[in-house]
């Protein structure tokens, strides 16, 4: 990231005219931004149309609250499991880009990234152990439990 | 790559190394790993007991238990955090540069952001505490929702406490010159440890405050 070019030590600086500042670092910060604007719009929607009327942007607050009522809450914001998904979703692609990104494991070896991930595999087996299953499989489990 | 250079560039423990990685960062891997490992266990424990309440102890909405304070200050508490992970990229990449002035600017923005974060936090507590959740939970509330909650998110707040301490003894050392722009990898740990504190609140966010009860077209 900041030392890609290990030649030049000031490639990559500068940022909408903020020399001190390191481009990619800032993109990455306008994502996490930005995704987590819509983690609480997703399960919250009213919560901007009183921003924007608190801010004094009635306009604003407007078209929203018209967008919310017409387009959002009756095709999207209805369904749990697109909640649900969309928020999950979006918590691990800012997980991602924190790791990837912020702890540098665009440049790490293979074997640093694998580490890294098996706390998801250890959380994959936690969520199938946890899960609250309705259905057996048709699999009699019960004549493996002991006496 | 600022973490391969890290390791490459750390001069007096370059010996102290094994797979091409300095010791100590592998080290801090590790230590990262478990505590994921016991964040991950907790979440999935709260989880189970959110799905599994019981009908006539429902969960609440956490957009409702959370009252005046709402999710609006938890999000922007999650951006404070945001910004802090982004002064401490920038506390490494200034020291790759060898611009320790400015590095030692951005760790302290980046304590401050910790501080902001803890005290927000604190607010949080003070309020859901004396007018929310206390010893006496209100009736009908589901009594493992406020254990979770103040499980979950004062194990998090633990870690930030141990964050803005561990970078304040690093800012201490650059002051005192003995951390360098040559000891890039000291600075690099501990972006690790802080950077972490930030992706798990990710989660913790996520699953303790903004997936609902009800969907909002409900």
């Amino acid at each position: 990231m900041a030392s890609q070019d290990a030649e030049n030590q000031e490639s990559g600086w500068g940022w909408l005219g903020i020399g001190n500042l390191y481009r990619q670092y800032m993109w990455v910060w306008v994502w996490l931004f930005v995704l987590t604007i819509v983690e609480v719009y997703v399960p919250e929607p009213h919560v901007f149309v009183d921003l924007f009327q608190t801010l004094g942007l009635g306009f604003v607050a407007g078209w929203l609250e018209y967008f919310n009522e017409t387009i959002y809450i009756p095709y999207l914001g209805q369904h749990m499991a697109f909640i649900v998904v969309s928020l999950v979703l979006m918590a691990l692609a800012k997980t991602w880009l924190v790791a990837w990104y912020y702890m540098h494991l665009i440049s790490e070896k293979p074997a640093i990234i694998l580490i890294a991930c098996a706390p998801f595999v250890f959380s994959l087996f936690l969520t199938i152990g946890l899960w609250p299953w309705t259905t057996t499989f048709g699999i009699p489990w019960d004549l493996f439990v002991p006496d | 790559m600022a973490a391969k250079e890290a390791s490459i560039m750390e001069g007096p423990g370059a010996g102290e190394e094994n797979l091409g990685v300095t010791n100590g960062k592998i080290g801090m891997w590790t230590f990262l790993v478990m505590d994921a490992m016991t964040f991950a266990g907790i979440l999935a424990g709260y989880a189970r007991i959110r799905w599994g309440s019981p009908a006539d102890a429902p969960w609440p909405d956490p957009l409702d238990a959370f009252g005046v304070v709402g999710i609006q200050l938890t999000a922007f508490n999650t951006f404070v955090l945001i910004c802090s992970s982004v002064f401490m990229v920038h506390v490494l990449a200034e020291q790759m540069r060898g611009n320790m002035e400015a590095a030692q600017k951005w760790l302290m923005a980046t304590i401050f952001g910790g501080m902001i974060f803890l005290g927000i936090q604190a607010f949080e507590w003070t309020h859901l505490i004396i007018d929310k959740f206390g010893l006496v939970v209100l009736a009908g509330c589901n009594e493992n929702f406020p254990a979770t909650f103040y499980l979950l998110t004062g194990f998090h707040g633990l870690h930030v406490a141990v964050g803005v301490i561990y970078n304040t003894f690093l800012l201490v050392m650059m002051r005192r010159g003995k951390v360098t722009e040559e000891h890039t990898s000291t600075t690099e740990i501990a972006g690790l440890y802080w950077h972490f504190v930030d992706l798990v609140w990710i989660l913790v966010f996520t699953f303790v405050y903004l997936i609902p009860v009800h969907p909002p077209g409900s």
